[in-house]
């Protein structure tokens, strides 16, 4: 049968659309499917009980994961309050003043390298210099390594983000006979600051699930926890105990920790895409 | 030049002295010598690449801000040589305002727009500071038009007003001299228009240096031309003798559309 | 010259150069024809003549749209803008010129066929007139600013000659007083020539205005000359 050129090419572009589409709503159906699935077996364990009771042994009544989410909390924080002036100012850096020299792309290589390192590997590192030296497992390490995984992203959205600023506004600033530091901080800066921002609660968001950096530094406790120099309570440490326990409850409450994180990463992507879209009005 | 020289009209503002530029070892501008008169208009035209704005941001010490770019000659400002490293940047500036091609209002309102420029150089009061910002506004022809939106953001605007607000931004801080490098290439007929004739009434109080691509520019704002070729001033002198009866066969050739 | 880069701005400075050529050459045959018809009592070829003026009027407004099509495109400067000027100041003389060889023809008309026997210095005003008519035809089509600046100078010598005519008709009139109409007649051509010479003048004082941008109307021949010498050096 002779097919025509335009027939053959009528079917082919069908034959790729199907192709394509398919594969789209197989990532959607996956999607939907582990969402679906948190939420479902997750939500049950979300009563105000789970955010400030502490968890109970199998089979007693009660309970909660107010330990392992304040935890999560203090150390999430401390990490940012390390890797976001660190990470912003090597974004200054490496946007105004190593733009083309060897030690600023040097610097952007690293980092680029350090974005895909393994968590776990970055763990075992922290566990080294600190975990080994201080005696104990700490809050501190776990913080430490969570800001180590931070930073590259920091860095290289800061930089990122500072480029986008044009260089006519960066001279119109100095025309006007600004000296370079006010430039930056109430012009530059300013002008990427939604980006910037954006960056840094990307950061937060990506390393909020991370378990393997934890489970060298931090470890996990049952208790409350105040003192950063102990081994501190996490949630994701906890799913992955809890997960793997035969208890019943347990399990129960390593849903609603994997519901919460899940809901608080999602939460945190879809504000900045908001601020992205309420900047890109203007 | 046989005409009357800029400094026999209304004094000079800037005399320029065997001007040299180097981006790295390649010279772009050679032994630019010449006069801007005081409280006139002064036009640069020439083909592009030509240096006329490479030329005038030597006015500023605009190109300090890149590495490997060089100047050597004079630029007299009262007598000071602003390109000596000795002499303070942020005064020179002060002194000489730059409006670019492309209008750059600062990510805040309009009125910190001209705020920020005005709290730089001194320690004004709240109220003086609104008085200044609201003279700098009508100076610029945009009091009326943007009296009521004085804390909307300065990206809010059109193209034509983010352009008027950037030399409200540079008139606020009372500069001598007013460089401009293509203002209304950006901009729409009616907008440009505009513009020209703030031009025209700024001169009454700035001297005003204008790169311009557009010849007819040229002709109906500037007091004086400046034509330049490859790096070298060509010919300068009164805007309607260049534009009439041009002494060189090159300017001729340039301005009737006869090049290349 | 070179071309311009807009090709068709080339083209229309070609169309108004070719319109002026044009009107040069009829104006030309025009005078020269009135002139004969004159001496021969030629009473058919005056009323041609006079024909003949229409189409110099007719290329006069076609030129003109000529020019005004070139400023509203081309925004003419600088060596450009004093072309165009100078054409358009140029074309109205021209047309000037030929109506000056239809007077001529009207007096022609009213001589009623009688061939002139006393010319006077006519013929020699006739010479000059041709001559300078060529000239500055050649100033313009050159570009010629020294030779526009030389017809300037010799346009005395048509005034003194008209003045001659005069003088000496008016003695041929008291002599001969049958001969007075024809005499008057006589002297009306003689100062039109006269007339003629100015214009002539007008269209060189505009060459040199395209030419170098120097404005020579209304100064003293001599002036002119120290104008070209002295403005030539830079």
């Amino acid at each position: 049968m002779r097919i025509s050129r335009e027939t053959r090419r009528r079917l082919t572009s069908h034959a790729v659309l199907v192709a394509s589409t398919g594969a789209a709503m197989l990532g959607i159906v996956m999607l939907i499917w582990i969402l679906g699935d948190v939420v479902l077996k997750g939500i049950s364990a979300i009563t105000p009980a789970f955010f400030i009771e502490l968890p109970t042994p199998p089979g007693m009544e009660g309970g909660g994961l107010g330990n392992a989410i304040l935890g999560t909390l203090l150390m999430t924080v401390t990490a940012a309050l390390m890797a976001v002036p660190a990470g912003v100012l090597a974004g200054i850096y490496l946007s105004e003043f190593g733009r083309d020299n060897v030690f600023g792309q040097i610097i952007r290589s690293l980092a680029d390298i350090l974005m895909s390192a393994p968590s776990i590997v970055i763990g075992v590192f922290v566990y080294l210099i600190m975990v080994k030296t201080m005696g104990h497992f700490s809050g501190w390490a776990g913080a430490v390594s969570l800001a180590i995984l931070m930073l590259p992203l920091v860095i290289r959205t800061s930089e990122e983000m500072l480029r986008l600023v044009p260089n006519e506004m960066r001279e119109a600033a100095l025309a006007l006979g600004a000296p370079y530091w006010s430039m930056m901080l109430h012009i530059a800066f300013r002008a990427a600051k939604t980006g910037i921002i954006t960056g840094v609660m990307l950061a937060v968001a990506r390393v909020a699930g991370e378990t393997a950096p934890l489970l060298f530094t931090a470890l996990n406790s049952p208790y409350w926890v105040n003192n950063m120099n102990e081994p501190m309570p996490n949630l994701t440490v906890t799913l992955f105990n809890y997960a793997m326990s035969p208890y019943n409850d347990w399990q129960q409450l390593a849903w609603g920790a994997a519901f919460l994180i899940t809901l608080s990463v999602l939460a945190v992507t879809l504000l900045t895409r908001l601020l992205l879209r309420t900047r890109s009005h203007r | 030049m046989k005409d009357t020289t800029p400094s026999e009209v209304s004094g000079t503002a800037i005399s320029v002295r065997n001007l040299n530029f180097y981006y790295g070892d390649k010279q772009v501008l050679f032994d630019n010598t010449l006069d801007i008169a005081k409280n006139r208009v002064t036009a640069f035209i020439g083909p592009s690449g030509c240096g006329k704005s490479t030329h005038i941001r030597c006015y500023n010490r605009m190109f300090n801000l890149y590495k490997g770019h060089r100047a050597e000659g004079e630029i007299l400002l009262d007598g000071i040589n602003v390109l000596d490293t000795k002499t303070s940047k942020l005064h020179l500036r002060h002194r000489v305002g730059m409006i670019f091609q492309k209008p750059t209002p600062f990510p805040m309102s309009v009125f910190d727009n001209i705020a920020y420029g005005l709290k730089l150089h001194n320690n004004y009061r709240r109220d003086e500071i609104e008085f200044r910002v609201k003279n700098a506004l009508k100076g610029a022809a945009l009091w009326d038009e943007v009296a009521d939106k004085l804390h909307h953001p300065g990206t809010a605007l059109s193209g034509g007003q983010q352009q008027r607000l950037c030399i409200a931004r540079a008139v606020a801080i009372e500069p001598e001299i007013i460089l401009m490098d293509e203002p209304c290439s950006a901009l729409d007929p009616l907008a440009t228009a505009k513009i020209e004739e703030l031009i025209i009434e700024l001169k009454q109080k700035f001297t005003i240096v204008i790169v311009t691509h557009n010849m007819q520019q040229a002709v109906r704002v500037s007091d004086f031309t400046a034509f330049f070729y490859l790096g070298k001033l060509i010919e300068f002198d009164k805007t309607n003798t260049i534009f009439t009866k041009p002494k060189k066969q090159q300017t001729n050739d340039y301005i009737t559309g006869r090049f290349g | 010259m070179k071309k311009h880069t807009l090709t068709p701005f080339d083209t229309e400075i070609d169309q108004l150069n070719m319109l002026i050529y044009s009107m040069f050459k009829i104006s030309r045959k025009n005078i020269k024809h009135s002139l004969k018809a004159m001496m021969e009592g030629d009473i058919e070829l005056a009323q041609e003549v006079i024909k003949d003026d229409e189409a110099v009027n007719a290329l006069e407004v076609q030129a003109d749209e000529v020019a005004r099509n070139i400023i509203i495109h081309y925004q003419p400067t600088a060596s450009d803008l004093r072309f165009v000027f100078a054409a358009i100041k140029i074309v109205t003389d021209l047309e000037r010129l030929s109506d000056m060889a239809v007077s001529i023809a009207d007096n022609v008309i009213t001589m009623d066929g009688i061939i002139p026997q006393y010319l006077a210095s006519i013929p020699m005003m006739q010479e000059m007139v041709l001559e300078q008519l060529k000239s500055v035809r050649h100033a313009h089509q050159d570009n010629n600013a020294q030779l526009a600046q030389s017809i300037i100078e010799r346009n005395h010598l048509i005034n003194e000659e008209f003045t001659n005519t005069q003088r000496v008709m008016l003695t041929h009139m008291a002599e001969n007083p049958t001969t007075i109409s024809q005499c008057v007649v006589l002297t009306n051509i003689a100062k039109v020539l006269e007339r003629i010479g100015d214009h002539i003048t007008n269209i060189a004082e505009m060459v040199i205005y395209s030419a170098m941008g120097f404005e020579v109307r209304h100064i003293a021949a001599e002036d002119i000359k120290k104008l070209l010498t002295g403005g030539d050096d830079e």
